[in-house]
């Protein structure tokens, strides 16, 4: 077995997560470089220092993911991901394929869509939702799904739709209301995305028709993950994250 | 589920089957991407002979595929229907003409070159996944695409998970028919009872969860150190070709398509 050593190439791009994760120990090299120029003592005097340590660790909890975070993201993602692909393989072909050649094929397309969710309530930090959804997509994939990379591909922009909403709401509303525009956003993103790839021939009504079918199960998918996370909560099992501690708040 | 477990792929001794991961998927993801652009039978077809063709090089066998890609074939064939049905295009002679239904000529077309451009979507990734195994998945991703250590590792062990979930998920199963809850056939029961049964299978797994990641943590996981790699991910000249080919073959069908005049852009 051969050791690689990473010391010997510096990563040109240390993640910035990384570095927020570990806020107490070690001052930034930036900060090192002002402190030699004396420029600290300035700041301090105007009170920046104050303010940037404080911004600093408002945003921590949200950026900065603990092994914990990531774990159970990952874990979420992955019994997703095994669903979808035994969806994808089994129930896809057989159930829902009469509905498939029609313009509300999206409507029963929630399940796609509630990795996003439920990982962005539960890990409540920014990039969840698009982490937890990209998880699912990829073990979906792995598993021998059919639909190859195009299942990444739709798990990417799924994951995003969600997250710009999280965004959007400064990730701050983890209520019911945010989680179902969440799941809008990421039907939303749904629709689009499969309106290119599965139906471009549909003319523009349809078309149309496809996207807001696909919003509508966005929007169950938002309400249904919402619910989830709440029974969730409920059990303890959510112990380590916020959303567990504020009960009443989810 | 208990279909999907063991699955995963693993590497083979195809020419192909034997690339860097980031390879396969670089490879496969470009043809995708770009045929994402226009909706044409000639570029698509190109593609799709491509990735048929090239089965035996991944290491797979056709009957192999054919067992996999069944349900692609008939979801393709069915969205390729509702394309032709639902397109705005209804030139040329009418073949169908009953009531709201109209299927003509140029919109069988249009149907079939939208099921071929799906098909060849998907198909080059398909071959790419069964061959790649997520150990070396997660370590190419590290090394290449620079990917956080923190996040690949942390989902690659989740995914070790995978397996223990499936059981989970029969177990639930049989207990619940244990104690009488079957749904029969009513559906709104088996939607019920599924519902019942995922959210088990979910609070085990966030359970399992946190305690591997409090184990992880015990074994250093999150430290800030310099991070060593156990297994070496290499990316030869060989895997540059690969690349490169998929790049020519795109380029080459994305070309005929425009020389043979049926380029036709989706937006």
């Amino acid at each position: 077995m051969s050791h690689v050593d990473n010391a010997s190439h510096p990563r040109a791009s240390e993640p910035a997560d990384d570095e927020l994760a570990h806020d107490d120990s070690a001052p930034p090299r930036i900060l090192r470089i002002l402190q030699l120029l004396g420029i600290v003592r300035l700041l301090r005097l105007l009170g920046i220092v104050r303010l940037v340590r404080f911004l600093r660790r408002r945003s921590a909890g949200r950026i900065g993911w603990r092994t914990v975070d990531i774990v159970v993201a990952s874990v979420l993602g992955v019994a997703f991901g095994l669903l979808f692909a035994a969806w994808n393989n089994f129930i896809y072909p057989t159930v829902s394929l009469p509905l498939e050649a029609t313009p509300f094929s999206p409507v029963i397309g929630s399940i796609w869509l509630m990795p996003a969710v439920i990982g962005g309530l539960v890990i409540r930090k920014a990039g969840a939702a698009v982490y937890t959804e990209v998880v699912a997509a990829t073990t979906s994939m792995l598993f021998g799904s059919v639909w190859g990379l195009s299942v990444f591909m739709s798990g990417v922009w799924q994951g995003l739709g969600a997250e710009l909403v999280f965004a959007a709401l400064a990730y701050r509303r983890w209520g019911v209301a945010g989680s179902l525009l969440a799941g809008a956003g990421a039907g939303l993103a749904m629709g689009v995305n499969q309106s290119i790839v599965s139906v471009p021939e549909y003319s523009a009504d349809w078309k149309i028709a496809y996207v807001l079918a696909a919003v509508v199960a966005g929007i169950a998918a938002g309400v249904l993950g919402w619910l989830l996370v709440r029974a969730l909560a409920r059990t303890g099992v959510l112990a380590p994250f916020a959303a567990g501690r504020a009960q009443q708040e989810v | 589920m208990i279909l999907v477990t063991g699955a995963v792929g693993n590497s083979t001794s195809g020419v192909l089957g034997r690339r860097n991961p980031v390879a396969k998927l670089g490879g496969a993801l470009l043809p995708a991407v770009v045929l994402l652009a226009g909706v044409d039978p000639v570029s698509s077809g190109l593609i799709l002979a491509a990735a048929l063709l090239s089965v035996p090089a991944w290491g797979l066998s056709w009957l192999d595929v054919l067992r996999r890609v069944w349900p692609l074939a008939l979801a393709v064939t069915t969205i390729a229907v509702g394309n032709m049905v639902f397109t705005g295009r209804k030139g040329g002679a009418v073949l169908v003409d009953a009531g709201p239904l109209l299927l003509t000529t140029e919109s069988l077309a249009a149907g079939t070159a939208a099921g071929m451009r799906l098909a060849a979507i998907a198909l080059p990734g398909v071959l790419a996944v069964l061959t790649i195994d997520p150990v070396d998945l997660a370590d190419a991703l590290v090394k290449h695409l620079r990917v956080p250590p923190r996040f690949a590792y942390g989902s690659l062990a989740a995914l070790r998970l995978a397996p223990l979930m499936a059981t989970e998920w029969e177990t639930l199963g049989r207990a619940r028919r244990a104690r009488g809850m079957e749904a029969g056939r009513n559906p709104i029961a088996a939607v019920r009872l599924f519902g019942g049964r995922l959210f088990a299978l979910l609070v085990g797994a966030v359970r399992r969860g946190s305690q591997l990641a409090v184990a992880m943590d015990a074994r250093g996981f999150d430290s800030r150190g310099t991070r060593t790699c156990a297994r070496e991910s290499r990316f030869t000249r060989a895997d540059a070709t690969v690349l490169l080919g998929s790049a020519v073959l795109t380029a080459t069908a994305v070309v005929l398509a425009v020389a043979a005049g049926q380029w036709n852009p989706v937006l």
